[in-house]
């Protein structure tokens, strides 16, 4: 199969003449790949990405890795941290990635049900719009429809989640939204606009 | 001529009754009216005269592409056809229809800027276009032939680097609900008729010229990349519709369907679309897929690509290949087209038996692209199949029609959702035959008048999406509430205006599209929430202006208004604004006739204020807020009684929209007691001989 993705901006290589900055640019560099291929990078998973390319580079055993992330973070704005409920922290470039989408596959890393109940809470605030099920079975949620189902169970037993509900369009498509945001008749009608009305008249 | 880059420079005049063909010079007679729907509207006001049928010798068909035709300006590739429409209702009047492919390029580099025929040919001709040189060749032995075959036949004569521009058995049949069609899958709907009546069968084109651009090249170069940089999707959908890392905001309702994870799955080799990052401008044609877009997420499998117009990279049509079509119905496993050629044959089915988005669904596409494209039937968008639906379901067709004719029709296969019902049904609309076809065949003014159905049966009913004049709404209260209802007023078909629809639907969350609204048109509640309206507003009166403004410029011009405008973009770092001034920008470097947004957009006013004042002649009365600009009843209506203003609902209130088409007509400096333009409208638009000529057939409202 061939990729038709774009190869994305140059990243330009700083002055890498003293070993300090070619550690922080290697870190960068490591970054900016898994934004680019829409994955977030532990903390963890980085500093063993850094030690093994470091020790092919180098032979070097010891490396002072905490040092040099910490320049980096320095040195390169479009480095940002994000903070799981755990604890542990994952970090992404905005030149290959945006905040949004480094918040979703952050949730995506913890309760699904949240995930789906803020992706819904978003959607019906900005637009404002219900959103078919059928989202989160897609990149970059993935989740499986049988996983989804499961989630809007709990979710239906769950006061935190009082306000998502679900409403169902003539094709029986399943759209679900936010009653702090939509009203049912709104989001009824909505759904159904979206679901059938716009093909009927496109 | 030479002053000016553009323009081809001639307008090529064919006389199918003498067999006489002569040119005339762009500039001098049509610069004012800059080309497309311009030059048509022009031609039709200075030569049809009044009372002319669709049919008769005397009425034109214009074929009319604008400066920026076969340019590198994205999205060029439109050629607008104008002349008496056979399906307006109870009276033909001037509209136009609109066709991509390859037509208006080709058209450009033989050395032209338009067609217009008149006149009737003894017998059946096409006409043969080699740049300068012009025939008319007998076409006998491709009359009744499919548009398909029509087109092997001419391209086999002129050559693979020709376009050939056909109708199909239905155009000759004279069936109202006719096309004209090129380059495959790209067709004008509801003129087919009309070149039928001339016994005009095709024009094939071969073009080695090129169109001279008057400005800097290193300029020109620079405003087709800012353009490019500037393109969403389809429909200027400017998000994608699904997260993408590069995305701040997704839509599922966009057209932008490429994306991480999303395949072309018939392609030779399948083919990732990646995340289309929108800054990669090599990378524009992998975000829309129409097929996936209207079918669904299956549709992905039978991809092979998209496929389009001279110089756009969007690609709108979907090129699909799905092998189960060949055994099961005999045809070809390849087709394409989009939007409601797209849907053509699906959308005569209530059900299926596989759901709304299963494999029948995607067969009955394939069977009514390969039946409808052939064929050459319109579909007078989407309302053929509404009518059918609601003439069938209702009970209509077995009273209309003889027990002998209701029989011959396998209705249960209709009512089962078995894409073969379409077989029956749709070659006998192009043949007239019987009572149910022909009818069908009318137009759906035309068809309720000839079965004595009120047409209050289909205005009060939400479902039929019927408007007026025997058309359908397009984009009009559902999109953007007063302002789709004021654009859907204007014209004398279904409105073809998709400016407001393309800013409403874009993908971004309402406070960007409320921050835009404001700068274009100087306020944000000049949009709402989908489905939540508030009541009108002076900028929505505004945006309306700018919408039929931006249609008319873009017909005129060439550039397509399905894609545009582009007032919005997919760029963060511009805060998602696109630039409104692009088409004056491209206009004034293409052909040196330097004018900026305001003055283009007086162009554009007098364009469509000459369609306003050919609608007056030919109604022969001003009164036209009375006699013209009428909406269905169903607006005003709620199927579950909610009322205007209340969220969940797209009903407009009387009252409300008496206010908006008082503040549009104001907006226009017209008459707001008769909707009709005074004199001194006309003569804000260099348009003073017209008023004149109203003047004295007392069709002005001040006269």
């Amino acid at each position: 199969m061939r990729d038709a993705s774009m190869k994305n901006q140059e990243h330009v290589n700083p002055n890498v003449a003293d070993e300090g900055s070619a550690k922080t640019f290697t870190i960068a560099a490591l970054i900016r790949q898994c934004s680019e291929s829409g994955r977030l990078i532990s903390e963890s998973e980085l500093e063993r990405q850094f030690m093994a390319q470091h020790r092919a580079m180098s032979g070097e055993q010891a490396v002072p890795f905490q040092s040099a992330f910490a320049r980096a973070r320095e040195r390169y704005h479009d480095l940002h941290e994000l903070a799981a409920d755990d604890g542990t922290r994952s970090y992404f470039s905005s030149q290959n990635m945006t905040q949004a989408y480094a918040v979703m596959l952050l949730q995506r890393q913890g309760d699904p049900a949240r995930l789906i109940a803020e992706v819904v809470r978003e959607n019906s605030a900005a637009y404002p719009r219900p959103v078919p099920l059928d989202i989160f079975t897609h990149p970059p949620f993935d989740l499986t429809r049988e996983q989804v189902l499961d989630c809007l169970k709990r979710m239906a037993t769950e006061q935190k989640y009082r306000d998502i509900a679900s409403t169902t369009t003539s094709a029986a498509t399943v759209f679900l939204y936010s009653t702090l945001h939509l009203e049912p008749d709104h989001a009824s009608m909505l759904a159904e606009w979206l679901d059938v009305g716009q093909f009927n008249n496109p | 001529m030479a002053k000016y880059g553009g323009w081809a420079g001639r307008v090529l005049h064919v006389d199918l009754s003498t067999g006489h063909t002569w040119t005339e010079d762009t500039v001098e007679q049509y610069k004012d009216f800059l080309g497309g729907t311009g030059i048509g509207y022009k031609i039709m006001w200075d030569e049809i005269p009044a009372g002319t049928r669709p049919h008769d010798p005397d009425n034109r068909i214009i074929f009319a592409v604008g400066p920026l035709a076969g340019t590198g300006a994205p999205c060029n590739g439109r050629t607008a056809i104008t002349t008496l429409w056979p399906t307006c209702w109870p009276q033909p009047l001037v509209a136009t229809g609109h066709m991509g492919g390859q037509f208006a390029a080709k058209l450009k580099y033989a050395g032209y800027d338009a067609i217009v025929i008149k006149g009737k040919a003894g017998r059946p001709v096409w006409l043969s276009i080699v740049d300068q040189q012009v025939e008319i060749q007998d076409a006998r032995r491709l009359w009744g032939k499919g548009i398909r075959e029509t087109t092997t036949a001419i391209s086999q004569i002129l050559g693979p680097a020709c376009v050939v521009a056909a109708i199909g058995p239905a155009g000759e049949n004279l069936v109202p609900l006719s096309n004209i069609m090129n380059s495959v899958s790209h067709s004008a709907g509801g003129i087919g008729s009309v070149m039928g009546s001339k016994n005009l069968k095709a024009i094939g084109i071969i073009g080695t010229g090129s169109v001279r651009i008057a400005g800097d090249r290193a300029q020109w170069e620079k405003l087709i990349k800012y353009h490019l940089s500037l393109l969403g999707a389809n429909n200027q959908h400017v998000v994608p519709s699904e997260p993408q890392p590069w995305a701040e905001f997704y839509d599922p309702n966009v057209r932008w369907k490429g994306g991480k994870g999303r395949v072309w799955g018939a392609a030779p080799h399948p083919i990732a679309t990646g995340t289309c990052e929108p800054h990669d401008l090599n990378r524009i044609a992998y975000r829309t897929n129409s097929a996936a877009f209207f079918l669904g997420d299956r549709a992905w499998q039978y991809t092979v690509r998209g496929a389009g117009c001279t110089s756009c990279p969007i690609r709108c049509h979907a090129l699909m290949k799905v092998p189960s079509v060949s055994t099961k119905y005999g045809i070809p496993d390849v087709g394409q087209n989009t939007c409601s050629g797209l849907n053509f044959g699906r959308a005569f089915f209530r059900k299926f038996p596989d759901g709304p988005r299963g494999q029948t669904n995607i067969e009955a596409c394939m069977v009514g692209m390969h039946l409808a494209d052939d064929l050459g039937l319109w579909c007078n968008y989407g309302q053929l199949q509404r009518d059918f639906q609601k003439l069938y379901y209702e009970g209509f067709i077995k009273k209309k029609i003889s027990e002998k004719e209701f029989k011959s029709y396998t209705w249960d296969k209709y009512e089962k959702g078995d894409p073969s019902f379409l077989f029956e049904l749709l070659p006998r609309i192009a043949a007239k035959d019987g009572e149910l076809a022909t009818a069908l065949g009318l137009g759906t003014g035309y068809l309720l008048e000839h079965w004595s159905i009120p047409e209050e049966t289909w205005s009060k009913d939400h479902n039929t999406a019927y408007w007026k004049m025997g058309h359908p709404k397009h984009h009009s209260s559902e999109d953007a509430g007063q302002c789709g209802v004021l654009i859907n007023l204007q014209y004398n078909r279904d409105a073809q205006c998709h400016s407001h629809c393309n800013f409403v639907r874009n993908g971004l969350p309402l406070s960007i599209q409320k921050r835009l609204a404001a700068e274009i048109w100087g306020s944000p509640d000049a949009v709402d929430k989908a489905g939540a309206y508030t009541p009108m507003h002076p900028s929505k009166a505004r945006m309306a202006k700018w919408a039929v403004l931006r249609k008319e410029l873009h017909d005129s011009l060439s550039l397509c208004n399905w894609m545009g405008p582009w007032i919005a973009s997919p760029l963060k770092e511009r805060g998602y604004r696109g630039d409104d001034s692009l088409e004056s920008m491209l206009y004034s470097l293409a052909t040196g006739d330097r004018k900026d947004r305001q003055e283009l957009d007086l162009v554009a006013e007098r364009i469509f204020v000459l369609h306003r004042a050919l609608t007056i002649r030919g109604m022969r009365t001003s009164a036209m807020r009375v006699n013209h600009d009428l909406a269905p009843e169903w607006i005003f209506e709620d199927p579950s009684g909610k009322p205007a203003f209340s969220k969940g609902t797209i009903r407009m209130d009387r009252k409300d929209i008496r206010v908006a088409m008082d503040m549009f007509y104001e907006e226009m400096g017209w008459d707001r007691a008769t909707g009709a333009p005074t004199a001194k409208a006309y003569r804000k638009v260099h348009l003073g001989e017209v008023a004149d000529e109203l003047h004295r057939q007392k069709l002005l409202p001040d006269a």
